[in-house]
This record gives structure tokens, sequence and C-alpha cells, in this order.
């Protein structure tokens, strides 16, 4: 091989003289500088390619790509506001915060699904990253939670490890707590997180994927009012979603506190009356329809809900029998029973159907048409006037005088004690019942009004149906002497102590036009079904103060309804009882309380639960209970 | 062995002052890039100036020996890539799962990265020897001996993986057997037989990230946190800068770890994004003016054995800078590559000083056959 480059042998050469013997043409000879040339064209059009793409990138659409790199660079991260607290008229707090931590995830930073498992298992969390995924691209920078009230000792190891785990942080997030537990928990509601309906409507509101909100009650509510402001803070990151500085910051303002009318010991009195029942008791101030006690059972902890039901509580509430989940007070809706002989009794004097006076005999039982009607008691009641009739709660009296009036008439006065419609204390909270017309079983039925049909309805049976908030509404109208009131709940809203400007006056629904005297005939009639000897609701009978109240038993299973589909027997298999209705009103001459106990499924009338009713009112006249409230004790947050 | 005092006097001064101006930008750039804001520099620009030094010795090392005195060794010089890629093979630390390195004491070696001026070598002193005279085209039957060559580093450099600088190899093979020339008719045969191997090596020789990439460039809307990432942030990056760019130590893109390998492979969109379109510009420049001038070294060559080194030297250049600066402008796949000159790494950038010292020697030497033509 050396041979063919240099020849040592030959003469004139030394060892350190290279002398190139055979060596390759030089490259002009062939086509070698043609094809250079060819090569130098291809790599400048290749550079001017590049120049010309970066060109674009920087200069055409070099806005763009700044603004993306902004995004990049900038997160918003929200701080959220500390939720306003609701509090009895007392200032007994019932729905309070407490501190809690919250880790916290950002999508677009969380590592790779199998790196993401082991490292959420060192934190003993046990859920699918799937669901930790963005839905949208935009979605991925915003911060979501991974798992609420994260136990303090995970809090203290997440903290030491913290550069280990990308994507995540953790957030002081106060979650709500209830210092006494079940009471009131229908009324106050609880929180969950944001659904897809809400988020939708929400998103103007700076509502964010995985938001506390509330569900139901008063959370539900009065969400705008208890939310507050959520402030921003606005701070770079790098790739790993790591702070590096803050950039600006926009503190939170916190919600308002709610202050109810609610009467802590009243509630409690109310809710412990109730042991052992399902039903509800409502408490109203007949001066201004402020609700004073608001009773449901069988009742929940609204505490089982922070942050989330476990799956277990969840179905346990949800397939009770019982529904404890379900407001009786405000949703259940029953037929009123004897106590609509309120309303049919002052429409018939005020429709000069009868006057105090009239006379009407009861024999037990009534014929109408092709129809025998009967009274409660089969012996019948003998010849009595309005007032007797009402003590004694006589159903021929009514069917006679309901007769006289017609459907339409009752209906009139019906509503304008509030039944048929919303008592307004709080949006979404409550069910309007049901005050049947001709012209509503028309409308809906498509059927004309058989008169037969308003006996029924003159004795609280039939179609009627209302909420115990009602029932409790018209007593307190009555017992005013008949103005209509809005309910409320709300006595006043706080910020930091600090009373802010809130409608409280009472808002007039309706005002009874009627004499005087015929308002004052039916409550002396109701005056006497506690005191009179005959009367049905001797039981709530007190010797200082003169409580007047009224009666009722609401037939289930023998509406004509429930006759005709049976699978509704069905449905309510235990149910064959009827309902146990008692309200009252007191002091009888200048009244300050109305109270409606309801019973469901009591079998009897509600007679015997007169006494609860006259435990309340003599309570809450005197400010002296049995026992005091005792609220739990959790770390509250304070501000 | 004798230094001719010519080779002062021609010293190639071009070569070394383009690629010491980029080696410049490259350091003030790796300055910015990896300076923590917190903590200030890391000191790998200081590390990539100890490489420097070590590539401008090894450069000199080069010049020193006439390039038809290494030609004559190609072989030996052959052997021993062949040697050390079969023991990174066997003994290579793992990184990123590829075995790439060989770990000497301190020193990381990527053995592959020698094997771009060793077949520069070993194809020069092929081609010189079987078509010495350059007036008949290669034909079919001239193809299997330089395909094996390039082949079997190939071959083991695929399987480390490392499929952008077996690409390299490749395409300098091309460009070389092109430059010395082609039958027609072959070409066209190669071309078609090209066409019909795409498939297969589609399915064969890709694993299946590199097929993502691929896939992930022709696709218009990638998933930007999937497989498009790097290549988005990298534009982002590029895009942002704008025509003045944001500024040394200012570029949000490479400073947040937003940008991937921002100090290695995507040195090139941290100078976009901090110095703007005029770095981009200043940097195409001086690598043009280098170029250029390999270009010219290899047209006025004194032989054809230096003409086929220059162009190969200046081809393995021009074909890293298209595909580094392609893929992080999003114009190529993501392909892991250096780019020359600039990226931070001690075995690149003395592979590419050793590639200029190939260059500046043909350069040094093209009069010194003058006293004997052929």
């Amino acid at each position: 091989m050396m041979a063919r480059y240099s020849s040592p042998g030959e003469p004139g050469t030394s060892d350190d003289e290279v002398i190139y013997i055979q060596r390759s043409l030089p490259p002009s000879n062939d086509g070698f500088r043609r094809r250079l040339g060819a090569l130098l064209t291809v790599v400048l059009i290749s550079f001017c390619l590049l120049l010309g793409r970066t060109w674009q990138l920087q200069v055409m659409q070099g806005e763009y790509f700044l603004r993306l790199s902004e995004q990049n660079r900038l997160r918003s991260l929200r701080t959220k506001s500390l939720r306003g607290k609701i509090l009895d008229r007392h200032g007994s707090v019932l729905a309070d915060n407490r501190t809690a931590f919250t880790l916290m995830a950002i999508p677009a930073d969380l590592p790779p699904r199998d790196q993401l498992l082991p490292l959420l298992r060192t934190l003993n969390i046990d859920i699918d990253p799937e669901t930790l995924r963005p839905r949208q691209r935009t979605a991925a920078l915003k911060p979501v939670p991974i798992q609420r009230d994260f136990p303090r000792d995970q809090v203290a190891y997440f903290a030491e490890h913290r550069m280990d785990f990308p994507g995540m942080f953790i957030e002081v997030e106060p979650l709500r707590t209830y210092p006494y537990s079940t009471l009131a928990a229908h009324l106050l509601g609880y929180l969950g997180e944001i659904n897809e309906l809400q988020l939708q409507y929400g998103k103007d509101l700076g509502y964010y994927l995985g938001d506390l909100v509330g569900q139901a009650g008063l959370e539900q509510a009065f969400e705008d009012v208890l939310r507050g402001q959520p402030g921003l803070r606005q701070v770079e990151v790098d790739a790993l979603g790591r702070e590096t500085q803050v950039i600006a910051v926009r503190p939170a303002t916190p919600g308002i506190d709610l202050v109810l009318t609610l009467d802590l010991p009243l509630q409690q009195l109310a809710e412990r009356l109730l042991e052992g029942h399902s039903g509800s008791i409502v408490a109203l101030d007949p001066r201004n329809g402020q609700i004073l006690a608001l009773a449901s059972h069988p009742t929940f902890d609204p505490n089982a809900f922070v942050p989330r039901p476990s799956l277990a509580t969840w179905r346990a509430l949800s397939t009770d029998a019982h529904f404890p989940l379900h407001n009786r007070a405000t949703q259940g809706q029953y037929p009123p029973g004897s106590v609509f002989k309120i309303v049919t009794a002052l429409a018939a004097l005020a429709d000069g159907v009868v006057t105090p006076h009239t006379t009407v005999c009861c024999a037990g039982s009534y014929d109408y048409g092709e129809h025998t009607f009967r009274d409660w008691k089969p012996s019948g009641h003998g010849c009595l006037q309005l007032r007797q009739a009402i003590t004694q709660s006589c159903d021929v009296y009514f069917y006679h005088v309901g007769q006289l009036l017609g459907v339409d008439r009752i209906a009139h006065y019906a509503q304008a004690f509030g039944l048929g419609q919303l008592t307004g204390f709080a949006a979404g909270m409550e069910k309007s019942g049901l005050v049947p017309s001709s012209l509503w079983k028309r409308r809906v039925r498509g059927q004309p009004w058989y008169a037969g049909e308003t006996l029924s309805v003159a004795i609280g049976q039939g179609y009627t149906m209302t909420t115990p908030l009602q029932v409790a509404n018209m007593l307190a109208t009555l017992a005013n002497g008949g103005t209509l009131y809005k309910t409320s709940i709300v006595l006043r809203q706080e910020m930091l102590h600090n009373p802010i400007p809130f409608a409280t006056s009472p808002t007039v629904l309706h005002q009874l036009r009627v004499p005087p005297q015929y308002v004052t005939a039916v409550q002396q009639g109701l005056w006497s079904v506690v005191n009179d000897a005959k009367g049905t609701g001797k039981m709530a009978r007190h010797d200082q103060i003169a409580i007047a109240g009224k009666t009722g038993t609401a037939q289930v299973v023998q509406l004509p309804e429930h006759h005709a589909s049976p699978h509704r027997q069905e449905y309510l298999p235990e149910q064959y009882r009827h309902h146990a209705w008692f309200a009252a009103y007191a002091p009888f001459e200048a009244p300050q309380i109305a109270v409606v106990v309801m019973i469901e499924h009591a079998g009897k009338g509600g007679s015997q639960f007169a006494g609860y009713a006259k435990t309340l009112i003599e309570a809450y006249l005197r400010q002296s209970y049995p026992v005091a409230a005792v609220p739990l004790n959790t770390t509250k947050l304070t501000r | 062995m004798a230094f001719d005092r010519r080779l002062a006097t021609n010293f190639d001064w071009g070569t070394l002052a383009f690629s010491l101006a980029i080696i410049a930008l490259s350091i003030v750039l790796l300055y910015s890039a990896t300076s923590e804001r917190s903590e200030g520099p890391s000191g790998m620009h200081v590390k990539q100036l100890l490489w420097t030094g070590m590539g401008l010795v090894s450069m000199f090392a080069v010049l020193c020996i006439d390039y038809q005195t290494l030609c004559r060794h190609a072989y030996v010089l052959y052997g021993a890539l062949l040697l050390s890629l079969v023991i990174v093979l066997l003994f290579g630390r793992v990184v990123h799962g590829a075995q790439r390195w060989l770990v000497l004491g301190p020193w990381h070696l990527q053995t592959s990265e020698l094997a771009k001026p060793v077949l520069i070598l070993v194809l020069a002193r092929y081609f010189t020897e079987h078509t010495p005279t350059g007036a008949t085209p290669l034909t079919l039957r001239d193809l299997p001996l330089p395909l094996l060559l390039v082949g079997l580093p190939f071959g083991l450099i695929i399987k480390q993986p490392n499929l952008s600088t077996a690409m390299v190899l490749m395409v300098i093979l091309c460009v070389m057997v092109l430059m010395v020339g082609l039958q027609r008719k072959t070409l066209l045969a190669l071309f078609l037989l090209g066409a019909g191997a795409l498939p297969a090596a589609w399915s064969l020789l890709l694993k299946d990230y590199q097929r993502e990439r691929l896939l992930t460039l022709l696709n218009p809307q990638p998933d930007l946190l999937g497989a498009g990432y790097h290549s988005w942030q990298s534009k982002i990056a590029i895009g942002s800068g704008g025509l003045w760019g944001k500024g040394l130590l200012a570029g949000t893109q490479s400073r947040l770890s937003f940008l991937p390998e921002r100090h290695t492979d995507f040195i090139f969109a941290v100078l976009a994004e901090e110095v703007g379109f005029v770095g981009v510009l200043l940097l195409m420049c001086l690598f043009g003016c280098l170029l250029v001038h390999g270009f010219t070294i290899a047209y006025r060559s004194r032989d054809r054995m230096g003409a086929l080194i220059a162009t190969g030297v200046v081809t393995m250049l021009a074909v890293q800078i298209f595909l580094n600066i392609g893929m992080t402008v999003g114009l190529v796949p993501i392909i892991g590559l250096p780019l020359p000159l600039m990226s931070y790494g001690g075995s690149s950038l003395v592979m590419t000083f050793l590639c200029l010292g190939l260059l500046m020697n043909v350069r040094m030497r093209r009069f010194q056959g003058s006293a004997f033509p052929s």
C-alpha cells in the first residue's frame, strides 16, 4: 500500500520528506466541481428555508407566541374566600369554618401515569389518575383538588418532600363544620363539589371545577351571600409548576354571615320532641312571619358531607325508607285534614253562608247525592253552632257549609291564607302544595268538578296538599287577624359583626278583608278546642297561658286517587295510618308564636300531640328550656 | 515528521475565526441558559470553554499530520472505531434508555461521535483508490463495499440506539457517493429501491417513540401535552423571541424549564428567544460563512482525496445544522442531535474540532503538491 504514495528507496529523497508519486487527480478534471456547486446550492437553499421559517415564527407570529409564552409562565391562582357563618338569632354559630388542608394538582404539570401512581400511593391516596386529566387543554392549568381534608401527618410529609411531587401543592382550604351536628340540618343544608350544570352557570362568577358550593338548604339558597369574593394571586411558575415569584395579589373578600331568625333552644326542643317519629315541627312569629323553629325528623349530620359523604353514608341516607334527607317541614306535602276547617269556617262567615249562630245538626253522617259522608264520630255531635263545630271538629257541619260555599270560594280563602303557594323564606327550599278549584281540575285533570268532591275539600281532604310551614303560616295569619306575611329566615346579614344593609321589615303578601268579628269567632273556636271540656286539643291546655289550636287528621289511604292506583300502595307499604296535625298559637290575646306539629302515620288524630305544642309554647314564652344546647368541639377558624 | 514552513504561512485562519466566533456565541448562551435566578451561573459555560480548549488541541494535533498519512491509516482508525462501538454496547452507560456513553474515569465519551471523522477518512480513502481518475462514474458494483464500511458502525450505533448520528453517517455516505459521481441509471435504480424500502424501514428500524415523533410532525393538531410537547415549547420559545429577543438571562421559556434540553439540543431556541431573529441571523451568517469557506477548500483542494474529505466535513456540519435547527423550528421531527459548536457537550465539540482540523488540514496543504504536478 505504501508504495502507491511514496517510494522511499528512490534517489533524492530523505526520510523526513514526503514525496507524492501517484496522487489522485485534482478535482477539476471531472464533474466534481460542478456537483460541489450543486451541493452548495442545496445547502444555501436549506439555510434560507430555516431562516424563512424562523422569520415566520418570530416576526410574523411573534406576538402570538409571546402570548403563549406568557401563558406558560404566568398562573393565576385563586385564594378562596372564607365562607360566611350561619348563626341563630341569639348569636350561636350553627355553621362555621375549620382549618383544613387540601392536596391540589395542576393537571398540566403532573407526571405521567406510571410515575404518578406510586407518588400518590406514598401519600396514601387511592384515586384513578384519569380523573385528574383535564377535559380541555385550557383547563389543564387550573388547579383541581386531589384530596380534601388531607391528614396533618401527610401534610407534614408532603411539605418535607415537596420537590418529589411535581404539579402538586397544599392549599389551606377552610372546610365547613356544623357545631350542633344534626341540629336544623335540613334547614342549613350542606356543601358539595360543584357539578357540571352549576359550573356552566357559575363560570362568569368565577367558579372552578372542584369548588365546594351549597348543594342543599340555606347553604344553597344563600350561596352568593355566604361565598364572598375569591382573591387572586398571579405567580410565575417553572415547567414543573413550582412558583418562582409572585407578580400580583388581590386579597379575597370573606363571605357574609347570616344571622337567622331561628331560635336555637326552641329548635333543639322541637327536635327532641320529634325523636322516635317521622314528622316535623314549625314555629313562626305571627307578628312578622319569622321562622323560629323548623325541625324535620328523621335527620342527618351535615358534617358527614364534609368534604364529601362516604359511599356508605350516602347509600345509607339515600336508601333509608324514612328519607332522612327529606325536609318534611317545607317539602313534605300532606292533606291538612281538619286544620283546614279554619279556612272553611272563615270563608263561610265572610261569604255569609252561615252566621256564628247558625245551627247544623249532626247525626254522624251526611247524605249528599248518592253518597253518604261519614263524620269521624259515628254517633254524631248533635246540633251545634260554628264555635262548637270547630271545638269538636264536627265533619257534618263543614260538609254542610262546604256544600253551600262551593269549591272555588273555599279555594279563594285558602289562597288568602297562603296555601297553594310558596311561603317565600328562601329560594328552592319548599314545595307549593295544592289548592284545588274547578278551574284547576279542568286544566290539569281535564274533568269537571263534582260537587261531592267539595265536601272532602271542606274538611281538608281530597286534592288539597299543604306543607307544615304553610299550615303554620296559615295559623299565624289567623292569629294576627288576617295578615299573611312572607315567611323569613334571615334576621340580618353581618360582615365581621357589623350589620350590613338588608331589608328586614316583614313583607305582607296578602291582607284578609273580612269583618273582624268573623275572625274573632274562628279564633274563639280555636281557643275552645284547647280549653273547652269537649275540645279535641285539650292536651294543649295550659294553666297560665291562653293557647288556641286545632287538631287535624289527614287520611292517606282513603283518598280517591289512592284507591285508583294500586301501585301507589306498594310504594307506601307501611303507610296505612293517618297523619296527625296539631296547630296552635299563643298567647291568645296577643299571639307571639304559632306552632305546627305534624307527625306522619301517627294513627290517631292530632289530639295526642297537642301536648308537644304546649311544651314548645311554654318554653318559648317563658324562655326556659329543659336542656341547654351544647355545640360540638371542633377546631374553629378565626378570621 | 517534518512541519513544512509553508503550513504556517497557509494557516487556515478563516475556519478558526468562524468557529471561534460561533463558540463565543455559544458560551454566552450557555451562561444565560443554565444560570438559575437564585443560584447564579451553573458553571457549564466554563466547562464548555474547557472542552473548547481540548478541541483546539486535538484540532492542531490533526493539523500536524498530513491528511494523506491519516488516510493511509484510515482502516486502522476504522478498526479502533468498531472496537470502541462494540465496547460501548457491552459496557456502556445507559442514559435516557440509550447506551451511548463510555465511562473512562472522569471522562464520559460518546464514541459514536468518532464515527463521523473516521468514516469521512475511510470513504475518502476508498473512493480515491477505486476511482482514482474520476473519469468513470460509479456503478452498482462499486457500492456494496462502501455501504458495508458505513453499515457496520451504522448498525452498531442504531443498536445503542442513536438514530440521529447513524442518519448523519448515511447522509455523509450518500453525499460522498453523489459527489464522486454515479451512473445515471444506477442513481435511478437506487432511488426506486429507496422508495420501496421506506415502509420496511418504518416498521423494522424505528422504535415506537421515533415513529411517534415523525407522526407528530405530520399531524397538524398534535397532543401538546404529550408527544408534541417538546416541539411546541420550542416553537413558543423561538416565536416569543420576536425580532430583538427578550434579552440575555430573560428568556422565560428556557429559564423556567419549559424548553427541554435547553443547553444541548435546543440551544438554538434559547438563542432565538433571548436574542431574537437578529441573533439567529448572526448565527446563520457565521454558519454560512464557515460552510462556504469549507466549500472553497473542497473546490480548491490539491487533490481528489482532500476534496472528498472537505466535502465530507462540510456535509456533516450542514446536515447537523439543518436537522438540529429544523427540529427546533418544527420543520423536522424531534431527533436528539447537537448543534455543532453551539450545543453543550464535550464529545460532540471535540469531534467537531477534529473534523474542522481535517478541513484546515486540506486547506493548508493545497500548495504542497504544486511542485510535483501529475
